[in-house]
């Protein structure tokens, strides 16, 4: 009896130091969101809002969201096969459109999408169609990203005794590629259909009135009708939506490849021009918006440039403090992300997927508004309250963007480490650094460029009171009307993110190659 | 030895952050644009009242409201500037406001501009929403609203659940149209090409020629004049009627400083401050004070219309949702 009720305890120790972690991250979450929800939420206004208009709004959200996914998964498709087979200046200039879903500012691609449709032969203004392209444009980079990486870890071998068996090309995607990649293609598809369900600037810039959606009425009941209670049921039936759809789509797992390091050569000609037309259709709109900025200058004669950065201007605008702000916490915040999502994913079990994955269904309106009351409850200075709220926020695009990759480091390996007597600090160092270096770096560098474009937070937490972040500063400069130094503010971003990806591919692709 | 090291470097952290409350300080909640007043006029007051004043700026007005709101049981602030008809009868459900009726309201030219009868909001301020147009697009300028039916999918509006001017102009076809307001919206979405979250985003179409009308305001034409020497557009309020977007400074309940707030209150209708208004905030003075010659460009409502708070307060909800069941309808 004794000794059952010992090996009892002892399992029911071993589980709770197995979820210990898992309550680790639960309760700052927890208290993070506790002073808002429970001075402002009430469940009469969570039965108020259960009516036939939000049906009509989870309606129009889920079936936009879906068709830009799907859109979005198929012009991913060739630029993915190309990647596969061909290293050049093509699959950099691919690899290159990764920070647009994470940073390009929704403003630009508004202002682009406007001008192309106005002179298209057939009216598309202010369609489903237009927000959809809008989508496509944005989140098609993440299926690229999540899919390339997924395919260049297939075993050649699989491939190679499935042309000895003769399999059609048809049955070769069905059998052997879909189920080797079905967790990149998952995941990948989530986030794009939860960008596309959360989307705000474009639908409602693009899309004509009948395109709402939960942001948009989270945003309603809070700004307009200042109705904080409102707008927390709301989120929270977004919530509850979005989870439910990620428990379906991530139910099915990943196996955890290793990246192949022989070469292949298969036909993909074809896969060119697909490649060519996402390339044309990622950067014309990166290209307009960085090149309005000189010719606005130059057709006004005038150098917003330096007017930018003058004394004068910045005692209105504080664009070089609020540059040096953004910096700052972008980069802290960058570093904590991704040492705790490689400590969240190296130590993790399966519910840290639904758990960390739940973080992304959590409306941005309300993590920020959440943040702001408890700056406000307790004190905390700005600087340590965003690193806290970007870091909610970052943390669960760094778990999907790093995942696949810690989880591929071939545990026989590490065990054989250990075996030899060498420590964590020891195995770290030697044999996951140098492995995982370019992930670790190209995350940073997304969690930088995700921090350094967001907007909501700092919007909302209206930082710019005492600790003024670019994204606000710019917001002022645009809503003050001075489009000149706002075209310049967002050329000058959108050139130092494209150098930052440009930097951490090249820093990748040249820590990669020892191992090829 | 480490240990009492890191716990003096925790503690010296938390010193650090931790607040000093200066008795004599006066704190403003008020919009970004706002900040002019922050090169002579607070100087001013500072000194003529011997205290410190401590700005802070936000990106709406709205935004000033739910931080009042997140604050209501500990208030930071002392005084709320850029308080609108619409957003007092909002937050009076929240009683986010102490009363106050400044001795100067008498300086006050119209006192239909006194848009609160309780005094919780003080007005400084007023301008009026119209309809900005290209001159080179529009040749017949809409004498009223259902002139603008003749204009299909031409105007730009700013979306009345996001934008306050949206909401503003919302409210505007109400007082017009008052209970038929529904079926002028049914018959007006035709002449709406979009709408957009707010001002800026519909400037921006309406600069790049994306349609030939958008709302904005009276005083728009008198702006561009004076920054750019020219304006390639022109100004209507159809029908004559407007609708006035009147600004007001109030007093924040549980501020520990109403008397100074009072003092303040009552300087922003001095004729010092009053007259600085024109060419900072682009917007009428609430006190018979001499206009700059540049407002000769801009509308001045004649006749105006508007909607008692109480109106609004009850039934906003309700009209933005209805508003939103129109233009969703085929």
């Amino acid at each position: 009896m004794a000794y059952r009720l010992g090996k009892d305890y002892g399992r029911r120790l071993k589980l709770l130091k197995k979820n210990i972690p898992v309550l680790i991250l639960l309760i700052p979450v927890f208290i993070l969101f506790y002073p808002l929800f429970f001075r402002f939420f009430s469940f009469d206004s969570f039965k108020a809002v259960l009516t036939y208009r939000t049906l009509n709004i989870l309606y129009y959200t889920f079936i936009q969201a879906l068709i830009s996914a799907i859109f979005s998964l198929l012009i991913s498709i060739c630029p993915v096969i190309y990647l596969y087979n061909k290293k050049s200046t093509v699959s950099t200039l691919i690899e290159s459109t990764f920070f647009i879903p994470f940073f390009f500012p929704v403003i630009s691609t508004v202002t682009v999408f406007s001008f192309i449709t106005k002179y298209l032969p057939i009216n598309l203004q202010y369609s489903l169609f237009t927000v959809i392209i809008a989508h496509v444009f944005y989140n098609s980079p993440i299926y690229v990203m999540y899919l390339s990486q997924a395919v260049k870890k297939i075993p050649i071998s699989r491939f190679e005794s499935a042309s000895l068996e003769t399999t059609s090309n048809l049955k070769l995607l069905f059998h052997i590629v879909i189920p080797s990649i079905s967790g990149a293609l998952s995941r990948s598809f989530f986030l794009v259909f939860l960008f596309c369900f959360t989307s705000f600037g474009v639908l409602i810039s693009l899309g004509n009135i009948r395109l709402s959606n939960f942001e948009i009425a989270i945003y309603q009941s809070i700004n307009t009708n200042l109705n904080i209670s409102q707008g927390l049921s709301f989120a929270i039936i977004q919530f509850v939506i979005l989870l439910a759809i990620n428990f379906i789509i991530l139910r099915s797992k990943s196996e955890n490849l290793e990246q192949q390091s022989i070469k292949k050569k298969n036909k993909y000609q074809y896969s060119i021009i697909g490649s060519a037309l996402f390339i044309i259709l990622e950067f014309s709109i990166v290209f307009f918006s960085v090149t309005n900025s000189f010719f606005y200058s130059i057709t006004r004669k005038a150098n917003y440039f330096a007017k930018l950065f003058s004394t004068e201007f910045n005692a209105v605008f504080p664009v070089i403090i609020a540059l040096r702000n953004t910096f700052l916490t972008a980069i802290v915040t960058s570093i904590i992300v991704t040492i705790t999502t490689y400590i969240i994913i190296k130590n993790g079990s399966g519910i840290y997927n639904i758990i960390i994955n739940s973080f992304l269904c959590i409306s941005s309106s309300i993590i920020s508004l959440s943040i702001l009351a408890f700056h406000i409850y307790y004190s905390v200075p700005a600087f340590f309250i965003l690193i806290i709220g970007y870091t909610v926020l970052a943390i669960p695009l760094s778990y999907s963007f790093m995942y696949s990759h810690i989880k591929g480091i071939s545990k026989k390996i590490l065990e054989a480490a250990s075996v030899d007597g060498a420590g964590f600090l020891c195995s770290f160092k030697n044999i996951e650094l140098p492995l995982l270096f370019p992930v670790l770096l190209r995350n940073f560098i997304q969690i930088f460029a995700l921090i350094f474009g967001e907007f909501t937070i700092s919007y909302i937490f209206q930082s710019g009171a005492n600790f003024p972040l670019i994204s606000t500063v710019h917001y002022s400069i645009t809503s003050r009307r001075y489009p000149g130094e706002s075209y310049a503010l967002n050329t000058i971003c959108v050139i130092l993110i494209l150098f930052l990806f440009a930097l951490s591919i090249k820093l990748s692709n040249k820590a990669e190659k020892p191992s090829l | 030895m480490s240990k009492k090291i890191f716990i003096i470097s925790i503690l010296s952290i938390l010193f650090c952050c931790t607040k000093i409350e200066d008795n004599n300080q006066l704190t403003i909640y008020t919009y970004d644009s706002f900040s002019w007043i922050q090169k002579s006029l607070v100087p001013y007051f500072e000194k003529s009242h011997n205290c410190k004043i401590k700005l802070v700026l936000f990106d709406s007005t709205s935004g000033i409201l739910t931080r009042l709101k997140l604050e209501k049981d500990n208030p930071q602030a002392d005084i709320a500037i850029g308080i609108t008809p619409t957003m007092l009868a909002q937050s009076k459900k929240d009683n986010l406001f102490d009363k106050y009726k400044s001795p100067k309201l008498e300086n006050i030219k119209d006192i239909s501009l006194i848009f609160d009868k309780d005094y919780f909001t003080t007005p400084y301020d007023y301008g009026a929403l119209a309809v900005l147009y290209n001159t080179d697009k529009i040749k017949k300028v809409p004498a009223n609203f259902s002139d603008l039916f003749n204009h299909k999918k031409s105007l730009l509006i700013q979306d009345p659940r996001t934008s306050s001017t949206g909401t503003d102009f919302l409210l505007w076809t109400i007082a017009l149209h008052g209970n038929n307001w529904k079926n002028f919206w049914s018959s007006f979405k035709g002449s709406v090409l979009t709408s957009s979250t707010g001002w800026s985003e519909s400037f921006a179409k309406f600069e790049s020629g994306e349609a030939p009308m958008m709302i904005s305001y009276a005083t728009d034409n008198a702006y561009s004049i004076h920054n750019y020497g020219s304006s390639a557009y022109n100004l209507v309020i159809p029908g004559g009627k407007a609708f006035l977007q009147i600004e007001g400074a109030s007093i924040v309940k549980g501020s520990s400083q109403t008397l100074l707030a009072g003092k303040f209150i009552d300087f922003m209708l001095s004729d010092m401050f009053q007259k600085e208004i024109p060419l900072n905030q682009w917007m009428f003075p609430v006190t018979n004070t001499e206009l700059p010659e540049v407002f000769s460009h801009a509308l001045h409502p004649e006749q105006t219309v508007s909607i008692p708070l109480t109106e609004i307060e009850d039934n906003l909800d309700q009209w933005l949702i209805d508003w939103e069941k129109i233009m969703v309808a085929d």
